[in-house]
């Protein structure tokens, strides 16, 4: 078991998962070498910038509307605050519910570094409160709170009698883990020890995990057929709410990465199911998805007939569309679940996938099982195609672009596909998590691809006029040379 | 000492990259943790010559902060000079290789 809900900080992945960021090799390697258990990370003489786990934990949390996010901090780790305040102020207007969420932080300085801060994050929390009124209060530790050794949890502990709603430290220190991810699990972990209730009756929600709620009518119509309704998770939600998770009848999530802990966690502190296949991108992987849901609450029946339903509306349309795409190449760069789920997709609509670029890999999940997905690619997978691990180490995704002269480049992360343009090569963001959702997903993503590289003008007549951030001596080295020998 | 920071309208010293960053085929080298340029520099979209993810970083990771990341970051910019193609290096520090003394 990886998830301790006694511990008040999460375990990397690292540590957890066995995740690692630095490979190169192929998928039937990874699998193999995954499954032997002779995995190792591989660090690199060059790195560029990334991204740390604080700000994805506190991002996830920040999604809930009547919450404080307190990051305790120098005020430059805070400065994500509008950026993210904004974002959740609109997908919560999209809805029309309120959003009341704050985030803060303790501008720490020289002086704190030297002395200490906790005294002061002890009245910056009450001023918080008594400023806002929050349903719960989440602090977010730093790398500098985390190297002085600020004792949040002292303080968190000190506070809980003098305030009435839940409060949480929420561990996330930058330097802690290499994968990001790691972030989506202290936010995780967060919830599962502060704010979820053990349950009183059931009900017949199903938990949703995703980002942006996106497809959350289209969703809510699909599960109605089955009697069931989502419960999307965390955007948009109230501690409130929250609560209750371990009353619904089962965990679903968009994303294997961002479900792992939150899904294992309910299910093995209060026996909340969690659907474990592969996630509902694609037509396999949606049928799969529905089918483990149908065990899960018993309606397997209503499952079967809601696919041929389906089947019949969309397969003769996504086979119109793949005649099209037939022949093309393509190359993905994408955190751990998504890159290798997206190229189940592509492969489903006759795509050769020849590289994936995973950001980040777990070698198990949290019920101590292999990604779904790695065993699927494994055994249906036409070609064993190429696969590096880099935490979006752009000069490494350029190199390979420049060298495999893919027909399309798919991305999941601003700002990573516009390189690829810049470099003549046609490429789509996938910023919404349900662009490939199930058959109507399946059908809108084929045909996006479709329009995405009919005309391949634009990439040409950029990359003539552009200069490249990297050196032609880079451009004629291997992606992975600057990869290091494996350690411990 | 550590005060209530509300709607910040400003960020710290590392945000001199954002600086360097507007002086044409100029390049910050970071040697700060892996989160630093993207909540500075806005990690979403940017382009130009460069952009933050294109900044070396030293990604400086628990290893770093107790050991030391010196020699972590004399390979980073070794490997700048010949990976990158940029006229001027700055080489910014953040408060993980403060603290820790690399």
């Amino acid at each position: 078991m990886t998830i301790n809900l006694n511990n008040s900080s999460v375990e990397t992945r690292e540590n957890r998962l066995g995740s690692i960021a630095g490979y190169n090799g192929d998928l039937h390697d990874l699998a193999n070498q995954t499954k032997c258990g002779t995995l190792k990370d591989r660090e690199r003489c060059f790195t560029q910038s990334s991204s740390c786990d604080a700000g994805c934990a506190l991002g996830q949390l920040a999604s809930i509307t009547d919450v404080a996010v307190i990051n305790h901090a120098p005020s430059g780790c805070t400065g994500m605050a509008s950026q993210t305040i904004v974002n959740h102020t609109q997908l919560a207007a999209k809805r029309g519910i309120p959003y009341t969420t704050v985030f803060l932080g303790t501008d720490m300085n020289e002086q704190d570094t030297v002395f200490g801060a906790t005294e002061s994050l002890k009245e910056i929390i009450i001023k918080t409160y008594q400023r806002y009124k929050p349903n719960a209060i989440f602090i977010g530790t730093s790398c500098v709170s985390g190297i002085i050794g600020e004792d949040v949890d002292s303080i968190v502990d000190e506070l809980k009698d003098e305030i009435p709603v839940p409060i949480a430290a929420v561990h996330c220190e930058g330097f802690k883990s290499k994968v990001w991810a790691t972030g989506f699990d202290a936010s995780d972990h967060a919830i599962l020890t502060s704010i979820v209730k053990p349950p009183k009756k059931k009900n017949n929600i199903i938990n949703f995990k995703n980002f942006n709620e996106s497809a959350r009518k289209e969703i809510i119509k699909i599960f109605a057929n089955f009697g069931v309704k989502p419960f999307f998770l965390y955007a948009n939600t109230t501690v409130e709410e929250l609560t209750h998770m371990s009353e619904s009848l089962a965990t679903v999530s968009i994303c294997g990465t961002l479900g792992t802990y939150l899904g294992n966690g309910l299910e093995e502190k209060y026996g909340v199911p969690y659907v474990k296949s592969i996630n509902p991108l694609g037509i396999v992987g949606f049928e799969t998805w529905l089918r483990e849901i149908g065990k899960v609450i018993n309606k397997q029946e209503d499952i079967e007939n809601y696919i041929e339903k389906e089947r019949a509306i969309y397969l003769p349309k996504i086979e119109g569309v793949k005649k099209e795409l037939k022949g093309l190449r393509a190359v993905l760069g994408m955190g751990a679940s998504y890159a290798f789920q997206v190229t189940r997709v592509l492969q489903e609509l006759g795509i050769e996938v020849v590289w994936v670029a995973s950001w980040h890999f777990d070698s198990k999940y949290d019920n101590g099982e292999i990604p779904p997905h790695i065993d699927y690619l494994v055994e249906n997978s036409p070609n064993n195609f190429k696969v590096s691990v880099t935490d979006q180490q752009n000069f490494e995704i350029l190199n390979i672009l420049n060298k495999y002269k893919p027909d399309i480049y798919f991305g999941r992360h601003p700002g990573t596909t516009v390189w690829a343009i810049k470099q003549g090569t046609a490429a789509l963001f996938l910023g919404d998590e349900f662009k490939t959702f199930g058959y109507r997903g399946t059908l809108d993503f084929a045909q996006t691809i479709l329009d995405t590289i009919k005309n391949r003008s634009f990439e040409k007549n950029l990359a003539a006029r552009i200069t490249l951030p990297y050196t032609e001596w880079w451009y004629k080295q291997d992606s992975s040379s600057l990869l290091k020998e494996e350690v411990e | 000492m550590a005060k209530i920071l509300d709607q910040p309208r400003y960020k710290c010293a590392l945000t001199a990259m954002q600086t360097v960053h507007g002086i044409t085929r100029a390049l910050p080298i970071l040697h700060s943790g892996p989160g630093c340029a993207d909540k500075l520099d806005g990690g979403a979209g940017s382009s130009g010559h460069f952009s933050p993810r294109v900044f070396p970083c030293t990604n400086i990771t628990e290893k770093e902060v107790i050991f030391g990341g010196e020699d972590r970051l004399i390979e980073i910019i070794e490997n700048s000079l010949k990976i990158i193609d940029a006229d001027i290096y700055v080489v910014l520090t953040g408060c993980s290789s403060e603290i820790v003394g690399g």
